[in-house]
């Protein structure tokens, strides 16, 4: 592996170009600035049924539908990997992973916040959405868990583009479960009104952009922990020579 | 079975061992507003929760890129060392 072939913006000594990740991180935390502002001060404070614990839903359904877009990712890396054997998409496929299951992870302290407040218990697992997030979740994890268990780096990026490939059939489970599982607890629709579906539109937005600079910082640190190793792996190479 | 496996075998295990608590029916919800006039407060708490994610974000990539340029002087001198000669040290 060469210095230049680490992470997609570097810079000709190899290392990460900061410009573009500060401007990224700095923008989206503006976008969520602005996002806590809307729903603080422009949004109704209250919807009919549920009262004021609908503001969390700000936060919940843009993470909950960038979670599904992240992973949406994950299988496109996965089968770009797949079909050209570029250790890039492999990168981007776990950053992509780890960024998708913190948005998961929000997704589910979100609702179970607002399921505390709404129906006054934290869980129902009669409901097919809650559980089909949840199951995600794992699923994910166990991506995780997968790529940390395999050590021959041969075989790990084609297993786990292959499990982040089936995976995906989460997403599809998750925007159906209500139509194809029945019991319409979730809510399917909180509130009407330019505003709200403005606010969701910008939530959605800035959650992206948070979540992928996640991502993009992720990349830079595999990047490098992958020419550490390679160097160490000349190293002992050198060593072994010389001896 | 390697440990990372067996990790996330015994988290979900737990996790399924406590589903039933966790999904415990408390009743009617609360009548009272659970927001109420917090509202403020709830966004100060967002703003600095995401303020302190980023400035983590950004310290810990300027560290890793001070780390790269480290990295890069030692892929320097490791090259200079596979292309010496044999028996010749490398300059």
């Amino acid at each position: 592996m060469t210095a230049t072939d680490t992470a997609p913006s570097t810079t000709e000594s190899g290392r990460p170009a900061a410009g573009p990740f500060v401007v990224h991180a700095l923008g989206a935390l503006a976008l969520l600035v602005a996002l806590n502002w809307l729903v603080t001060t422009y949004v109704p404070f209250a919807v009919e049924g549920i009262g004021s614990s609908y503001l969390i839903m700000y936060y919940h359904v843009p993470s909950a539908i960038v979670t599904t877009l992240l992973y949406g990712f994950v299988c496109l890396a996965s089968i770009l990997y797949l079909v050209t054997r570029n250790r890039l998409w492999d990168r981007l496929a776990r950053a992509y992973v780890a960024a998708g299951l913190l948005a998961n992870a929000v997704t589910l302290l979100t609702g179970s916040v607002w399921a505390k407040a709404a129906w006054n218990h934290w869980w129902d697992w009669r409901d097919p959405r809650l559980t089909s997030v949840a199951i995600m979740f794992l699923m994910y994890l166990g991506y995780v868990a997968l790529n940390a268990s395999v050590d021959d780096e041969e075989k790990r990026p084609r297993y786990a583009a292959v499990f982040g490939i089936l995976a995906a059939i989460n997403i599809p489970i998750v925007k159906k479960a209500i139509e194809w599982f029945g019991m319409a607890s979730h809510p399917q629709k909180v509130g009407t009104g330019p505003e709200i579906t403005a606010t969701w539109t910008f939530g959605i937005v800035a959650f992206l952009a948070f979540y992928t600079a996640i991502a993009q910082w992720k990349l830079h640190r595999d990047g490098i922990r992958e020419r550490v190793e390679a160097a160490l792996a000349r190293v002992r190479k050198i060593e072994e020579a010389s001896a | 079975m390697t440990s990372p496996f067996a990790s996330f075998v015994a988290v979900t295990a737990l996790a399924a061992a406590a589903a039933p608590a966790w999904a415990q029916d408390g009743g009617a919800p609360p009548r009272a507003d659970p927001i109420g006039d917090y509202r403020w407060a709830v966004y100060t708490a967002c703003t600095v929760a995401f303020a302190a994610i980023t400035a983590f974000l950004l310290v810990t990539h300027a560290r890793s890129r001070r780390a790269a340029d480290e990295l890069a002087s030692l892929e320097r001198r490791l090259d200079a060392l596979e292309n010496a000669p044999p028996g010749r040290p490398a300059a």
